[in-house]
């Protein structure tokens, strides 16, 4: 599923000194995988995460997701790549605040091919709500929702268009522990129901302890990090 | 994105900030306002006094005989049978028309049908003059069912009289005199009927020593070819008259060339002086004067509106700017579920055009109300005056399109930067947190 080889990242910090966030990174996931990567705060995850996504192209080396090359993908390919193969999920939400839980979700539709009918979409947002468990609130406004609420639209938004990958950044960092708790857990039913591959940038324990496999990001190089994680829980 | 999608959001987006927008098509409609309302007042006032103060035919020219040169006194300089020929023959001459001024002193009275039908004071006697022209020359004007040719002797002579002389007598002289104005369709039932009596022979001074004479002058309508102090008759009526006094029956006072198009006639002009002819263009530049006049002020006025859409696409561009810094994480979203950089840009575009198209609107709608309001004010609160319009607007589809069109063109222009910016956002950097 996802193919990363040798990936170097630079960026200018806010003090004008060059900073590499990614040197060499390698990561090979299967299929079906729930993955989490840790690392402490500015280590360069969140980069990883956009460089998956295809929100960030300017880095070195080779990145294929789902047999897209992204390097060699122009804007708009980049842009449907997204729509149709990725969902994100961020730790604030980023929800459309004047929209309505139904309508957030189905806010990739805008963006995608014209085919689908208007009630096939409406069908598969409100399924998309059902299956977070959020099919009462399909008419409340983001202000309107708790917060694992808000996560949860947001979610279900990821798995709208239906993806075969899910890249989550700190899903559960502005959540308290227990509604953390039930996200992950959603989190593992989708992988386990929908064979979704899921990447989960993390620095929290109760998260990479759900996960399948766990990465650690140090010095701009993924190891893997299980025994680490084990032995700092 | 389809076009479809592409409104819904931006419905989605210019509800979430109505008074934001409506501010900002509030700055576009006042601009456009202004713009609408000044050119339609100056296209209604030129037309005013191209049409009606100083009707003046762009094709003309007005040939005179010099004023004074050797040639005119060995005889030259005439305007014969001979010199219609050569100017006939000119290059972008469609048609030559004579024109022959009686040259026999005459004073006119209203008639008794003229004392009852409009209740003119009967002691009015004026200084008669009259021009001979072809029946082509007064075409249109002259009234339904009549003939303009020379009558037998004696016969009432059909004459035509300046419209804008009608426009005088009515919005001045009547009402200072408390006189009935006289209507030009009232006037037009009169066609044919012999309404002023004519003494040849008698100048202002009293007797001239030429034989007197009495003949009836009918009314035969009204044109913006007739001389403001003068009436049209028929050319052989003038030549017959100036032939039974003894008076020059030969040579014409004036020939009017038509041109075959305006661009004739600059070099027209040119042949006509270098042949030895004065040109009268007095009308034409004094037409011209005020015009060009008008057209200054307008152009004044509309260059003081562009200013004013200027200065709303500038507004424009600050507040979708402001509105896109606001945004910029939703703008990431966006990008994140799929929206290329063309979408994006497309979305402060639609933006900007419904708020264009909203201020054009209200601006032009706004515009067309002032303008009503202004011409209900004039026609009951102002008093009379000559050649008082009806409406001192003057709203062509042209124009309202135009305008229309050239609001969304500044709310465009406005947006164009916002809109690159826009499509210009970094993602990665505005989703990070």
């Amino acid at each position: 599923m996802i193919a990363l080889q040798h990936v170097f990242k630079s960026y200018t910090d806010a003090e004008g000194e060059p900073r590499t966030v990614l040197a060499g990174a390698d990561l090979f996931v299967e299929g079906g995988e729930l993955v989490a990567i840790v690392g402490p705060s500015g280590c360069g995850k969140t980069t990883l995460l956009n460089v998956l996504g295809g929100l960030d192209v300017g880095y070195e080396g080779e990145v294929e997701v789902a047999g897209h090359k992204l390097k060699q993908m122009k804007d708009a390919e980049l842009a449907a790549f997204r729509n149709h193969t990725i969902g994100f999920v961020f730790q604030s939400f980023n929800l459309l605040a004047p929209l309505t839980a139904l309508e957030n979700v189905m806010l990739p539709c805008y963006f995608g091919p014209s085919g689908e009918s208007r009630a096939n979409r409406l069908e598969r947002a409100r399924g998309a709500l059902a299956r977070v468990g959020l099919a009462d609130k399909a008419k409340q406004r983001p202000p309107e929702l708790s917060g694992g609420e808000r996560q949860r639209v947001a979610i279900a938004r990821a798995l709208f268009g239906k993806p075969r990958l899910i890249l989550c950044d700190e899903p559960t960092g502005n959540l308290d522990a227990k509604t953390g708790a039930e996200v992950i857990g959603l989190f593992v039913d989708l992988v386990r129901e929908q064979k979704l591959t899921m990447v989960v940038v993390t620095h929290e324990d109760r998260v990479s302890q759900a996960a399948r496999r766990v990465l650690r990001l140090r010095d701009g190089r993924l190891v893997e990090g299980l025994a680490e994680m084990g032995a700092a829980s | 994105m389809t076009p479809g999608k592409l409104v819904q959001l931006v419905a989605i987006n210019l509800r979430r900030d109505k008074k934001g927008a409506l501010f900002s098509a509030f700055g576009v409609a006042a601009g456009i306002g202004a713009l609408v309302f000044f050119i339609a007042l100056g296209g209604a006032v030129r037309s005013l006094v191209r049409e009606r103060i100083f009707p003046v035919d762009s094709r003309a020219v007005e040939v005179i005989p010099p004023a004074l040169s050797l040639g005119s006194i060995l005889g030259g300089g005439a305007l014969d049978e001979a010199t219609v020929g050569r100017l006939a023959a000119l290059e972008g001459v469609e048609r030559v028309y004579r024109k022959m001024e009686l040259r026999v002193p005459a004073m006119g009275g209203p008639t008794d049908g003229l004392v009852q039908s409009f209740r003119i004071p009967r002691n009015i006697w004026l200084a008669i003059i009259a021009v001979g022209v072809e029946a082509d020359f007064v075409g249109d004007d002259l009234a339904k069912d009549l003939e303009f040719v020379d009558p037998a002797d004696g016969k009432p002579i059909p004459a035509l009289a300046a419209r804008r002389l009608l426009e005088l007598y009515n919005r001045s002289f009547a009402k200072s005199q408390g006189l009935t104005p006289i209507g030009e369709r009232l006037l037009l039932t009169a066609a044919g009927v012999e309404l002023i009596s004519v003494r040849l022979g008698r100048s202002m001074k009293g007797n001239t020593g030429l034989l007197e004479k009495r003949v009836g002058l009918s009314f035969a309508g009204l044109s913006d070819r007739a001389p403001l102090h003068g009436v049209l008759i028929p050319l052989e009526t003038a030549r017959r008259i100036n032939r039974e006094y003894g008076m020059d029956a030969e040579r014409y006072s004036a020939l009017t060339l038509v041109a075959k198009s305006p661009d004739h006639v600059p070099a027209l002009v040119q042949k006509v002086r270098q042949m030895g002819f004065a040109i009268d263009d007095s009308e034409k530049k004094l037409s011209e004067s005020v015009g060009a006049a008008v057209a200054v002020t307008t152009g004044a006025m509309a260059l003081l509106s562009v200013l004013i859409c200027l200065l709303a696409a500038v507004n424009i561009a600050h507040a979708l700017s402001s509105s896109i810094r606001t945004r910029s994480r939703e703008i990431g979203v966006l990008r994140a579920v799929g929206a290329t950089r063309l979408d994006i840009s497309g979305l402060v575009l639609g933006e900007a055009l419904v708020i264009g198209l909203i201020g054009g609107a209200a601006g032009t709608f706004g515009a067309g109300l002032l303008a009503s309001g202004l011409d209900a004010i004039a026609r009951t609160r102002v008093p009379d005056f000559p050649f008082k319009p009806e409406s001192f607007f003057h709203f062509s589809p042209g124009l309202l399109a135009g305008a229309v069109a050239l609001g969304v063109v500044a709310s465009l222009l406005g947006a164009l930067v916002p809109a690159l910016s826009a499509s210009r956002t970094d993602p990665a950097r505005v989703l990070a947190g």
